[in-house]
């Protein structure tokens, strides 16, 4: 632990060079002035967020939060008299739509997002259009009420909501047992639960309600009668920008005045909707809120120290925890790949055709598809195509995203290891093999007693390599819901908004334990040196991570 | 659950996915690897300037790269990238920039430090005596690296370089964390909304290894001719 | 009986046909040297006797086993030949000692102690006694090429090849390596030696086999070879060789 704290320190003194280039001001100088200057708004907006924010068919987005926004838009472009200006449309995600608007990538966000006193402490809101409550999905036949029917059971929430930190702290506080995935959006949270790797789906109802009614089967599901909070829903500005939220304001409040709000929410909530024309039948409840508030980018080193939402101790413990499913993930995924890699590099050097043939194609398969389709392929068709029982029961592993991302990692770095030791022992001059040979060893011997031993030597700079781009690739399988180093510097970022501190301390670890692992393998080296043998030579540089 | 399959699916959705989304990754990687390979260079000469300040810098910069995994750099850069951009045109505030504009910068930068230490060993494999025979002709230091050592060594390292352009090509897949519509981005859009994992990510698979195997054969032909004794 | 005998071995790499009916034999204690211009297949020739080099036509027969048939267990008879290489092979991760003992406890069967007794005066005798504890990467060239030829002998072999055993030394080497293999060959040895050493030919071969293009030109007693070669293309390749 005292290590831990003098490494983040170390980030401070460290990243003070990043201070220098100034804190983001994105809002100081008003979203007026640059949209006139540049003569365009951009909206955030959602890929799956229905009705509110979403793709249709055709892949453009629409719902009743653009509609709001386009009134919104129209606002601006009589204010700014530029009735040419151009809308830009850019998509974001839970994670992203927070810091997106504060380093100005986006103007508006369209979206669902909730309006509550954390966020305002970095973006803006205005007027409240839509309230919703925090409940869960499940399917009937699980037989799920509430909270206690979920103790020990696997949940999913959408990363980067306040249903998931909400959940997250209600777990810590009593002490339920809940195994909580993360989620990139909603679709895939939905589809956990419909694919049943979890039991539940936390989120605003509304958005729960479409989910259900665009699903295959409607009726299998239910809505929890339990409500863990209620929520505004409000568009997002930048904050601290006084002219541009008055023309935002005045544009909502127009709309709201004026009447035109029923018929835009009756054409999104009670009426069947694109793209599968779908009727959500969600009748109005009206509640308008209006807040302000001023806060910029703070920059909080002290972060760590801060007790985090899941009530398990401080942000630190968090990152702690994540470097132990890194380092776990890394390790495991090691043996295997160490193991395999070796088997099949040494079956590549053989004389035997078909046995070199089968080699070079475990090498092939596993070389040309990205790690992170690979990451997929395991976690979401492999249970799909072995037998039901079999898919369901590796699906409800506790931990399975673990055992998917050790074993993907394993076979996909198996690959690596295999083209390494093949290429070392090819290095070995065809002589050495000859010379076992004539001394009458056995080809077994002879990979035993001389090719293996010098090759193991020749093969350990790239093996050291290798062990480290395991774990750097472990950070892949946090899109399978694995929280380890890179996930939990994402969540404290969501959960905190401290971008830069969080993921400069994840950045900092890591590269601490690069320099372990180079250190330890050099000594190894070292220590396997053979007398009179100088080094192992410069192997050519290998393209890779 | 997902009982049947519908393989029809990737038929009717497959010029959406090519449009859309390969058009996206392979837009991506050919500008990243242009710019990767051009800053990656950069960065070789400066590691093997004597100047310590340079080298020093353009260590620790590939260093720190190549010790930080993918997945987390593309967060850093894609919140990063709006103000590095107002920092570097003396803007007042943080610009705009796009989904692709970001992801490109992330890539380019990122592979510059895989490119750079490719470019440095291929610089080091030119002997000594073609800087000095340079040298003795008169020509600058520009000179000679332009005309002299970096086309040798481009040439020597043509295969690694082209590798490591594969591994770029399947790397871009990682714009998925932010739900970017590249290839696999586009494929998985349609499978959530249709609940059609198994075809999509199939399809996908099969083809990132058709692609990444056919240009990997290449380059393996390519390097067989670039080791022809006597070239 | 001849202690090895080849009867019109043949063997193509592809297209290519880099041994054409090449027949010889070779007696118990005969010492035969093999030259000849290089790429002629003098070093493919030799490892046919043991089967390195696969051959696809004719055969070779080792003390009354066919190399060539496919029953044959070719381990077995690899380790009663012995074998020298023009780059050594010793295994650099191992010490002196151990190189030679590797085959004697892995092929031969004998207990640690025994084999390292046997390596010890084989070091003796190719005297590099105090060399022992060393590894082959701390030795000269010449060093090393005495430990292969000590790690051969440690197999107590019918016969040894010698694949160009000197043409990878620097001269001054040269002698202390062809001095051992004079004094093997005066005990009787079998021997088979590709080798460019024409002094060490006239002085010890019994014959000398001159190849050329993949085929035995001339195959002669020692006198008559540096004597009358009856061939135009070993004439040359004399003059040029002895000129030197």
């Amino acid at each position: 632990m005292k290590n831990c704290r003098r490494l983040v320190s170390v980030g401070l003194v460290t990243v003070c060079a990043l201070t220098l280039v100034g804190p983001p001001a994105g809002a100081q100088e008003g979203t007026l002035k640059k949209i006139k200057e540049t003569g365009v708004i951009t909206l955030g907006h959602r890929d799956a967020s229905i009705p509110f924010s979403y793709f249709d068919d055709k892949q453009s987005a629409i719902g009743y939060a653009i509609d709001l926004c386009g009134k919104i838009v129209d606002a601006v472009k009589a204010e700014l008299k530029m009735p040419n200006l151009q809308v830009k449309l850019n998509p974001v995600t839970s994670a992203t739509r927070i810091p997106l608007m504060a380093n100005g990538t986006i103007d508006l966000e369209c979206g669902s997002t909730t309006n509550n006193l954390e966020r305002q402490k970095q973006v803006s809101f205005t007027i409240t259009h839509f309230v919703t409550a925090n409940r869960f999905v499940s399917k009937k036949a699980a037989n799920l009420k509430d909270l206690n029917d979920l103790k020990g059971k696997t949940v999913v929430s959408t990363s980067g909501t306040t249903n998931i930190k909400q959940i997250t702290e209600l777990n810590g506080q009593k002490n339920l047992g809940i195994t909580i995935l993360p989620a990139k959006d909603h679709a895939e949270a939905f589809l956990m639960v419909e694919t049943g790797r979890a039991a539940a789906f936390f989120m605003d109802d509304i958005l729960l309600y479409s989910l259900v009614a665009s699903s295959k089967t409607p009726a299998e599901w239910t809505i929890s009668a339990e409500a863990l909070s209620v929520e505004p829903y409000g568009i997002m500005l930048r904050k601290d920008d006084p002219s541009f939220k008055k023309v935002v304001d005045g544009a909502m409040a127009a709309v709201y005045k004026t009447g035109e709000i029923n018929k835009i929410y009756a054409k999104w909530f009670l009426s069947p909707v694109p793209p599968k024309g779908v009727n959500l039948n969600v009748p109005m409840s009206d509640v308008f809120k209006h807040v302000v508030a001023k806060v910029k980018y703070n920059w909080n080193w002290g972060i760590f120290w801060q007790l985090s939402p899941d009530g398990r101790g401080t942000y630190l413990d968090t990152l702690v925890a994540g470097l132990g499913w890194t380092l776990a993930t890394a390790m495991a995924a090691w043996v295997i790949a160490l193991a395999l890699g070796m088997i099949v590099g040494v079956v590549r050097t053989t004389p035997t055709r078909w046995l070199r043939r089968l080699g070079d194609a475990w090498v092939e398969v596993f070389r040309n598809v990205p790690l992170l389709v690979q990451m997929f392929l395991w976690f979401f068709v492999v249970p799909e195509l072995l037998p039901a029982s079999v898919g369901t029961w590796l699906k409800q592993l506790p931990r399975s995203a673990f055992y998917t991302a050790v074993v993907c990692l394993g076979l996909y770095t198996s690959a690596r290891v295999a083209e390494q030791v093949r290429a070392g022992i090819q290095s070995l001059a065809s002589g050495q093999r000859m010379a076992g040979i004539a001394l009458g060893l056995t080809l077994p011997q002879t990979y035993r007693f001389i090719l293996l031993p010098m090759a193991i030597r020749i093969v350990m700079p790239p093996l050291t390599s290798e062990f480290l781009n395991v774990i750097k690739n472990s950070a892949v399988a946090l899109t399978i819901g694995l929280v380890e180093l890179t996930a939990s510097a994402r969540s404290i970022q969501e959960f905190s908004f401290q971008v830069f501190e969080a993921f400069t301390a994840a950045t900092l670890i890591y590269m601490a334990l690069n320099l372990i692992v180079v250190i330890g393998m050099r000594r190894l080296e070292r220590r396997l040196a053979v007398p009179g043998l100088i080094g192992s030579g410069q192997a050519m540089p290998m393209a890779g991570h | 659950m997902l009982t049947a399959f519908d393989w029809d699916i990737i038929r009717r959705t497959a010029p959406y996915l090519f449009r859309e989304g390969m058009t996206f990754t392979l837009t991506l990687t050919a500008l990243a690897m242009t710019g990767g390979i051009v800053f990656g260079t950069l960065l070789a000469m400066m590691r093997l300037a004597s100047y310590r300040t340079l080298s020093t810098a353009a260590s620790a910069y590939v260093n720190v790269m190549r010790s930080t995994p993918l997945v987390l750099v593309i967060f850093w850069f894609y919140f990063l990238v709006p103000w590095m951009g107002g920092w570097l045109l003396g803007a007042t505030r943080p610009i705009q920039v796009g989904a692709f504009l970001s992801s490109l910068v992330t890539f380019m930068m990122f592979e510059a430090a895989y490119y750079c230490e490719i470019m440095r060993a291929g610089i080091q494999s030119i002997p000594r005596g073609q800087m000095w025979a340079g040298y003795a002709l008169g020509l600058s230091y520009w000179q000679t690296m332009g005309q002299i050592v970096l086309p040798q060594a481009f040439r020597n390292m043509l295969p690694v370089l082209l590798t490591q352009t594969i591994i770029l090509f399947q790397d871009t897949s990682l714009v998925y964390v932010l739900s970017i519509t590249d290839f696999l981005g586009a494929a998985s859009k349609v499978a959530q909304r249709d609940g059609r994992l198994v075809e999509m990510y199939l399809f996908v698979a099969v083809v990132y290894f058709a692609i990444s195997f056919g240009l990997s054969s290449l380059v393996k032909r390519l390097q067989a001719r670039l080791t022809v004794p006597g070239r | 009986m001849p202690m090895i005998e080849m009867k019109n071995v043949s063997k193509w790499y592809g297209p290519v046909q880099v041994l054409n009916g090449c027949s010889t034999a070779v007696n118990k204690g005969e010492v035969v040297v093999v030259c000849g211009p290089s790429g002629s297949g003098k070093s493919t020739l030799i490892k046919t006797v043991n089967g390195l080099e696969p051959f696809q036509q004719g055969d070779v027969v080792v003390n009354g086993i066919s190399v060539g048939d496919p029953k044959t267990n070719l381990t077995r008879l690899r380790a009663q030949i012995g074998m020298v290489f023009q780059h050594f092979e010793l295994f650099p991760h191992m010490s002196v000692t151990d190189n030679i003992s590797l085959g004697q406890i892995r092929v031969l069967g004998r207990s640690r102690d025994e084999a390292t007794a046997r390596s010890l005066k084989l070091l003796e005798r190719v005297g590099l006694s105090q060399h022992a504890a060393k590894y082959p990467g701390q030795l000269s060239g010449g060093q090393q090429q005495r430990v292969a030829i000590a790690r051969a002998l440690a197999m107590d072999p019918l016969a040894m090849l010698f694949d160009e055993p000197t043409s990878a030394l620097d001269p001054e080497m040269i002698n202390e390596v062809l001095d051992v293999m004079t004094e093997l060959a005066r005990e009787g040895m079998t021997m088979m030696v590709v080798t460019h050493e024409m002094g060490f030919a006239s002085r010890v071969a019994h014959r000398v086999i001159f190849m050329d293009h993949g085929q035995i030109v001339e195959d002669d007693k020692k006198e008559d070879f540096f004597g009358t070669p009856r061939s135009e293309r070993a004439r040359q390749f004399l003059s040029k060789i002895l000129h030197h």
